[in-house]
């Protein structure tokens, strides 16, 4: 690792993500906001939401006998605070931290340093962990005192925990996903198009899976489906298999995107 | 210990042609002089020394390290100036030249404040504002700040103006007096002719000449207008190596290979109203010089 490269990188994506931290901050903090309010009358929202068609309500995870609990609302919207806005932001900062250097031309300044391939890309590597896992604390942190002040710490915070850890492994695995994606393209460019497409995709895969029986296929196609929403399970806890795919399959990215980098024509 | 030793080294994209068996030796303090037009192979040579392309097939060394698996020891002997300067924008050129130094592990000294006084340059300045021949100063002054012992400058005069292209080549001169290898891309003539000690021609991907500077000089060519008073008859030249002659109306206009002061003494013998003697580019030498000769390679 380079530490000159890590700390140039780590500054020069500090703003993006400081302004995706606080657009997941303003959107868990306005979401658990109206959370007391909505307890207050949770039988004219039980009312109005009854009238939708089920498959709606479990293609948009609404489950409301959950509402009851702050962690069974906090899980509704969690998917759309953590794996969907941080996911999407992890994908393009993974396309971004290569692809940049291509695009800017700056390759030919970097490559022509004293620092290996290996070096640049485990630099560029803990630059995309360190944003992706601050962005993660940043929510976790969001959500544990959003969800503590509205319900007086009346909940299980070890769930909460692990939820959280599901859902950074989830972003770092769309972040390493967007990087090799990028080591293999001829010429990289940031895909920000794409980035979202996969996420979004993966996403519809798995609302698709949950409403039909005949596309069960596709849970092998979405890391969505391997992410455990279940906090208010009493067992609910880190499971060996889960950790092992979203770590195995992060994990073969790192090592590909490390082996395909080593010989990679920088094309400028 | 050559400095550079390329063994037919050779570049495909794809299909398409980069350098066909490319093969030289560059001795340790020589001068190198790497000429050839736009599209010849010149940065693609370049590109594969310094490990940002690898080799389709042979081999290359610099200073003995293998060009392949020996990027980073050859990168910390060697400095680059490249074509087309393109660096972090938002950063300043003090801060693009401290992050280049911390890369060597050297601190920016008298050395380096020498080279930044001897360009003229602005370190507060942002990249992003810079002209391209600022732009280039920066890239001659971080590709000398850890003291290299062999530079590869990549067509390094483009965008400089005639004084601190001067300045740059007593900064070249004094390096390699100092023992710095020079490896030396360019397509003007001239500047290879008035630094180098030997020089390669390549076309086409292949090196189609390699020589010392002295042949060399015998064998350039000039492009020779001149234009005659009115109503003079035009008396054709007796000397030697004139090719390639157009007319129009009282203007002549030829190509001129050979001692120019023989040439000079013909032409006194002519009633002339106006002359210019100038440099042919390098697409037209190649042109006529190499047309018959594109696919022999001389050692």
């Amino acid at each position: 690792m380079s530490f000159n490269l890590l700390i140039k990188e780590l500054r020069s994506n500090l703003k993006g993500t400081i302004i995706i931290s606080l657009l997941v901050i303003l959107y868990i903090v306005s979401t658990l906001g109206i959370y007391s309010v909505m307890q207050e009358n949770m039988t004219k929202i039980s009312d109005l939401y009854s009238t939708m068609p089920e498959f709606l309500m479990e293609a948009l995870n609404f489950r409301l006998n959950q509402w009851n609990s702050v962690l069974g609302f906090y899980i509704t919207y969690f998917v759309y605070y953590v794996p969907l806005i941080v996911g999407c932001y992890s994908i393009f900062l993974g396309t971004k931290l290569l692809s940049k250097e291509e695009q800017n031309k700056t390759a030919e300044f970097l490559l022509t340093r004293p620092v290996s391939r290996e070096q640049i890309i485990s630099s560029k590597l803990i630059t995309l962990f360190i944003h992706v896992l601050g962005i993660n604390i940043i929510a976790f942190l969001a959500g544990l005192f959003s969800c503590g002040i509205v319900s007086d710490w009346d909940f299980n915070i070890k769930n909460l925990t692990v939820l959280h850890t599901y859902g950074f492994l989830m972003c770092f695995f769309f972040g390493v996903l967007g990087f090799f994606i990028t080591v293999l393209m001829k010429r990289a460019k940031a895909i920000i198009g794409i980035g979202i497409g996969i996420v979004m995709g993966t996403y519809f895969f798995d609302m698709t899976i949950r409403i039909s029986d005949k596309f069960q296929f596709l849970l092998y196609f979405t890391p969505f489906k391997y992410m455990d929403f279940g906090v208010l399970s009493k067992v609910y806890g880190f499971e060996a298999w889960r950790l092992l795919v979203f770590i195995g399959a992060s994990g073969l990215l790192i090592m590909f995107s490390y082996v395909f980098y080593r010989k990679k024509d920088i094309l400028i | 210990m050559f400095a550079i030793e390329t063994k037919g080294l050779t570049k495909y994209y794809g299909k398409s042609r980069g350098i066909i068996d490319i093969s030289f030796q560059i001795k340790e303090g020589e001068i190198f002089g790497f000429i050839g037009p736009n599209g010849s192979g010149k940065s693609t040579t370049i590109r594969l020394l310094l490990s940002l392309l690898f080799p389709s097939s042979g081999a290359g060394k610099i200073f003995n390290y293998d060009i392949v698996k020996d990027g980073p020891k050859i990168k910390q002997m060697v400095g680059f100036v490249p074509s087309e300067v393109n660096y972090y924008e938002k950063m300043t050129v003090k801060e693009l030249l401290e992050y280049s130094a911390r890369f060597y592990k050297v601190t920016l000294n008298h050395h380096y404040n020498r080279l930044v006084d001897a360009l003229d340059l602005d370190l507060t300045r942002k990249i992003d504002d810079l002209s391209m021949g600022n732009k280039k100063k920066v890239a001659v002054i971080q590709s000398l700040i850890h003291k290299p012992r062999l530079l590869i400058l990549d067509e390094p005069t483009s965008g400089l103006d005639p004084l601190i292209q001067n300045r740059f080549f007593e900064i070249l001169k004094e390096e390699n007096e100092k023992g710095v290898t020079i490896f030396f891309s360019s397509h003007v003539l001239s500047e290879v002719e008035k630094l180098c000690h030997r020089v390669a021609i390549i076309k086409e991907g292949r090196i189609v000449n390699e020589d010392n500077i002295s042949s060399l000089k015998e064998k350039l060519l000039y492009r020779v207008t001149y234009q005659l008073r009115n109503e003079t008859k035009d008396v054709p030249l007796q000397t030697q190596g004139i090719i390639s002659t157009e007319k129009s109306k009282n203007v002549t206009t030829f190509l001129y290979q050979g001692k120019m002061t023989a040439l000079l003494k013909d032409l006194s013998q002519l009633p002339i109203e106006k002359i210019t003697i100038t440099e042919p580019d390098l697409e037209e030498v190649f042109m006529h010089y190499y047309q018959d000769d594109s696919r022999k390679e001389v050692n």
